[in-house]
């Protein structure tokens, strides 16, 4: 199990994170749920070691490194698709290795065609899925995702969480999914961490009762899982004395 | 539709070895207007002797071929160009990198650059011309005008180095040199041909300019500047001409060097 224990980082005199703590259980997938602006990218570079920690401590980091899926592709754009992963997966097999790994997990995102394509020849739904057979086909037990599927069309976004969840379940990799989309966190989180706005602390912490297997979009467990993480940031907000003016938003 | 084929933005259905043919027509039609815009300008003016037409000039450019003479000016005015173009694109390349990535030593450069870039080509070439012999004068003057150009260009690639690529190589754990050679290197490549496009082009004028001072033995620069002397106007258009047609040719070079690079072309 990794433990996040007191985090603090603060931008100035902007304090972002203030004694948060959580824990993230192995082969599972955790979500985060928070509002933009509450540190949730900032939390995931603390992890990475991109960013330095201010205050609080993190452990039980697995042996192997972290994959992390952006919020764009980051592909290199000079490489082709098989390039690319061929480039992070370099310091860690032999080239028979690499091909066979780029090979398969290509296939499974339905890639294997396009693996001799440059970045500006695939659709941006291709692109993003080319990322997330980088991050799978790279050896670490730790996956952090930063809002990947945010700027994708329904359709596509659904494509591409079924894509994530196959590769998932292949390996079952610790993993650490940062959202403001409820929807994405129904579907894909096992365990769901709702966060306030900055200074963030954690607003509760469930965990999601429909089975993987079962959770399909509007699905009738996935809708009243929806329902109760809306409500609980509503709550949020309003004990922040921010105006609720939607007559939804309220529980009466 | 086959892989052999494609949309013509026209709308029709087009070969794809059509293409180089009908580039080549496009590149053809823009000589043909500039030829055009010259015989109109000559009909104007009216004086074969001020302004000679087109015809005139190549008659006697085709005259000038024949003779040795002709080439040794041709090649050493190339190899002066080309020298300073390379001293100054090389010398720019690290300068400009190094600029870029440390910033004191960008503080520090940026006051050259704006100094190079202000001071006059003659004034360079007037002060080459007493502190080195005859033949160097157009190198330094190409250098001195080049190599702010390069830097600048090498600078601002530098500075514009996506961030986010080089901090996806450190989540995936490159070396410093995997991302220099993998990520940095690789960003730089259009800085480095808008340079290198600039630069060469650039560096062809300041050449024959400084020659046209400096009159070394063997020199295009020389060439047009006893033409003048003599009233020979053809002769200073047909110099003129086979400096324009060394330049473009060094141009398409270099457009052939950018095709090494595929990602560059458009999609």
């Amino acid at each position: 199990m990794i433990r996040l224990e007191k985090l603090c980082h603060t931008y100035g005199d902007f304090k972002v994170l203030e004694d948060l703590s959580f824990d993230l259980p192995r082969e599972s997938i955790t979500c985060l749920l928070g509002p933009s602006g509450c540190g949730k990218t900032t939390l995931l570079h603390l992890m990475a070691g991109t960013l330095l920690l201010q205050g609080g401590r993190i452990t039980g980091f697995p042996p192997g490194g972290i994959s992390y899926l952006f919020q764009e592709p980051r592909l290199l754009p000079w490489k082709t698709l098989k390039k690319n992963m061929d480039l992070v997966l370099k310091n860690s097999f032999a080239r028979e290795e690499r091909e066979r790994i780029i090979g398969e997990t290509l296939s499974l995102v339905e890639l294997a065609a396009f693996g001799s394509y440059y970045p500006h020849q695939l659709s941006g739904g291709m692109r993003q899925r080319g990322a997330l057979a980088r991050a799978f086909a790279f050896p670490a037990e730790l996956l952090l995702m930063d809002e990947p599927f945010q700027a994708l069309d329904p359709a596509l976004k659904l494509g591409l969480m079924e894509d994530f969840r196959r590769l998932w379940e292949r390996d079952r990799r610790t993993t650490l999914l940062v959202t403001h989309n409820i929807q994405e966190a129904t579907l894909l989180g096992d365990h769901i961490l709702v966060l306030s706005r900055p200074p963030t602390r954690l607003i509760t912490a469930l965990e999601n009762p429909v089975d993987p297997g079962d959770r399909q979009p509007f699905g009738e467990g996935v809708l009243a899982l929806e329902r109760q993480l809306y409500l609980t940031l509503m709550e949020g907000r309003r004990e922040e004395d921010q105006p609720c003016i939607f007559p939804w938003s309220s529980r009466e | 539709m086959s892989p052999e084929t494609a949309f013509s933005p026209g709308g029709g259905l087009i070969s794809r070895w059509h293409r180089p043919a009908r580039r080549f027509l496009s590149f053809l039609s823009g000589v043909l207007f500039i030829l055009l815009i010259w015989k109109a300008a000559a009909l104007m003016v009216g004086s074969s002797f001020l302004m000679p037409p087109p015809e005139t000039a190549f008659r006697r450019l085709f005259e000038m071929v024949p003779e040795p003479g002709f080439w040794r000016a041709l090649g050493a005015t190339a190899l002066r160009s080309l020298y300073g173009f390379f001293i100054s694109f090389f010398s720019g390349v690290l300068v400009g990198a190094a600029a870029g990535l440390f910033s004191p030593f960008r503080r520090m450069v940026k006051p050259l650059l704006s100094v190079l870039r202000a001071v006059p080509v003659m004034s360079v070439i007037l002060l080459g011309m007493l502190w080195f012999v005859t033949d160097l004068v157009p190198v330094f003057v190409t250098f001195l005008m080049v190599f702010p150009l390069v830097c600048a260009n090498v600078l601002e690639g530098v500075m514009q180095i996506d961030q986010r690529l080089l901090e996806m190589g450190r989540v995936y754990r490159l070396d410093a040199s995997q991302r220099l050679v993998h990520i940095v290197l690789p960003s730089l490549v259009p800085f480095l041909f808008a340079a290198a496009n600039a630069g060469i082009g650039m560096a062809w004028k300041v050449t024959i300019a400084a020659e046209v001072l400096c009159q070394p033995r063997h020199a295009v620069g020389t060439g047009i500047q006893y033409a003048q002397l003599n009233l020979e106007i053809p002769e200073v258009m047909a110099w003129t001409a086979a400096a324009v047609i060394l330049s473009g040719l060094s141009e398409a070079l270099l457009g052939l060097a950018e095709k090494l690079f595929p990602w560059r072309r458009k999609p």
